[in-house]
């Protein structure tokens, strides 16, 4: 390794920079799993139930949403499901995109400890966080899913295309959070701004409530709004619904492919240039 | 000729005085991605902690750095890790790099003892079946075998010590640097680490760093004294280097 003022030793070329990453995250294998085992069972490390929290914390929101739907506290248009299945899994989509930004955003500053005694590779921590993402993703997705069935929805063969139209949205959120994470290093009151933006953001997409809402303002804010087809795409494939709107799909997902692509060059770029300034 | 585990070049390293200052130029540097290989200018707040470094540590030596507090000894062992950037110059790096501080700030004190080595030994950079391998050993030098699955928050200051240490000489690093890691040990096992260190010194180089007079006269075998960050004095006569470092307090 090359430790210069300039660099770390980072290739300019473009597949050389993905090769170089590539073989980080398979050199620290076992280190991932660690990390990802401390994240898991950290929080819950002092509770009587122990990891069953993992399952638990999912069932207590779903009942949440169930007795205000039974209350008719909502009433958010037109659904092709009964609508306390679609905003269960409405809602299980929009925390896989923010649950990327929710951990990648602190992934450097909470290695501050270990980063002084023993430096590792970031691709490593970046990946543990993306991996926590998807395992916090998938407990709720299972949860809801056999609420769906219970509700009497009867999914078709189109569903399985329901993970890989994800992955336009997890690219958005993997970006956003590991910018974040930058930026976090420096001045936490742009974090926290972020974070409160997050909840306006989920507001301005179809989550709660469907595409088809009176006001021509937030008309235009879902038209132009990315989410909008990243999530509306899949949740439409899961629950067999009409899927509309690929031009807006695609383009989407073309422009979250060059935002991760730019937003890792840029992290790996800055990182360790900065990263001392978590240990102040 | 064999390739030194660490190479520091003409290394230079500031810091910021000012919290706020700090903070603006972090933002600058994320955004700055031309380099230059001129000496970067202080900017307002700055000073050098570091100036004009040259080090090499090879297999078989153990580099004892004597310094009074603040002279930059922290800082340089910091840069050469790499958790620390580089302001100028360049430091090469070959092999696994393995550290026993005063004080251990990676482990966690609601996980075992056991648990706790699994991930530290993961930090060093070691692979599943080696971490296995030598789980073993670290127990049995540290002497934690009857509370390996006790929580290490319950441990004394001794075990955690003892702990710390022995991931560290059996993660079997090129490059071991202790920074008064053995300060807090009683006699008996700083013994044990002494002996264990001299078993290996020829599969490792050490970077000591210590204020005990008496670890440098044992185990280095090169000595370097720093003032005001910088180098002021490199030699092989231990004795001497002890002496002039001492004359200066």
């Amino acid at each position: 390794m090359r430790l210069t003022s300039k660099s770390r030793g980072f290739s300019l070329g473009f597949f050389q920079f993905w090769r170089d990453r590539i073989n980080a995250v398979r050199k620290n294998k076992q280190l991932i799993w660690q990390l990802l085992y401390l994240s898991l069972t950290d929080q819950y490390k002092k509770t009587l139930l122990g990891s069953f929290w993992l399952i638990l914390s999912p069932i207590l929101s779903i009942l949440i949403w169930l007795i205000m739907n039974y209350s008719g506290i909502y009433n958010p248009g037109e659904t092709t499901i009964p609508y306390v299945g679609y905003i269960l899994l409405s809602m299980s989509i929009w925390l896989f995109f923010a649950g990327f930004f929710k951990h990648l955003a602190t992934a450097v500053t909470e290695s501050g400890r270990m980063l002084l005694e023993a430096p590792f590779d970031m691709e490593a921590k970046l990946v543990e966080k993306i991996l926590l993402g998807i395992i916090s993703f998938l407990i709720p997705l299972a949860l809801n899913i056999i609420i769906l069935l219970v509700l009497g929805v009867h999914f078709q063969w189109s569903a399985l295309l329901f993970i890989p139209t994800l992955i336009p949205l997890m690219l958005i959120g993997i970006s956003i959070g590991v910018f974040f994470s930058l930026i976090e290093i420096v001045f936490n009151d742009i974090y926290l701004v972020v974070n409160q933006g997050m909840n306006v953001l989920m507001f301005l997409t179809p989550v709660v409530y469907t595409n088809n809402v009176d006001s021509p303002l937030l008309q235009t804010v879902i038209k132009y709004n990315p989410l909008t087809y990243l999530i509306s795409i899949p949740r439409n494939y899961l629950v067999g619904a009409p899927v509309e709107d690929w031009q807006g799909y695609w383009i989407s997902a073309i422009l979250a492919l060059v935002l991760f692509i730019a937003v890792i060059h840029f992290f790996f770029n800055s990182v360790y240039k900065i990263v001392e300034r978590i240990f102040e | 000729m064999e390739e030194p585990i660490i190479e520091v070049t003409g290394v230079y390293k500031k810091f910021c005085t000012s919290l706020k200052l700090n903070m603006l130029y972090g933002l600058y540097d994320i955004f700055h991605f031309t380099g230059s290989d001129k000496l970067p200018p202080l900017r307002k707040k700055e000073f050098w902690a570091l100036q004009d470094i040259n080090l090499n540590i090879k297999r078989g030596e153990v580099v004892g750095i004597i310094g009074m507090n603040g002279a930059g000894k922290t800082t340089l062992i910091r840069m050469i890790m790499g958790a620390f950037p580089v302001s100028h110059g360049q430091i090469n790096v070959n092999g696994r790099i393995s550290t026993v501080f005063e004080r251990s700030r990676a482990f966690q004190r609601f996980y075992s003892g056991i648990e706790n080595i699994r991930v530290k030994c993961a930090l060093f950079g070691m692979k599943s079946k080696e971490v296995e391998e030598c789980l073993p050993a670290i127990l049995e030098f540290s002497g934690i075998e009857n509370f390996a699955d006790a929580p290490f928050g319950s441990y004394s200051a001794g075990m955690r010590t003892r702990v710390n240490f022995a991931v560290s000489i059996f993660s079997n690093p090129d490059l071991l640097i202790i920074d008064e890691g053995l300060a807090v040990s009683d006699v008996q096992f700083r013994r044990q680490c002494i002996d264990v260190i001299k078993a290996r010194k020829e599969q490792m180089g050490v970077l000591l760093i210590s204020h005990n007079m008496e670890q440098f006269e044992e185990m280095a075998t090169r000595l370097i004294v720093m003032e005001k960050g910088r180098i002021t004095c490199e030699t092989d006569d231990i004795a001497y280097g002890i002496k002039l470092a001492t004359s200066k307090r």
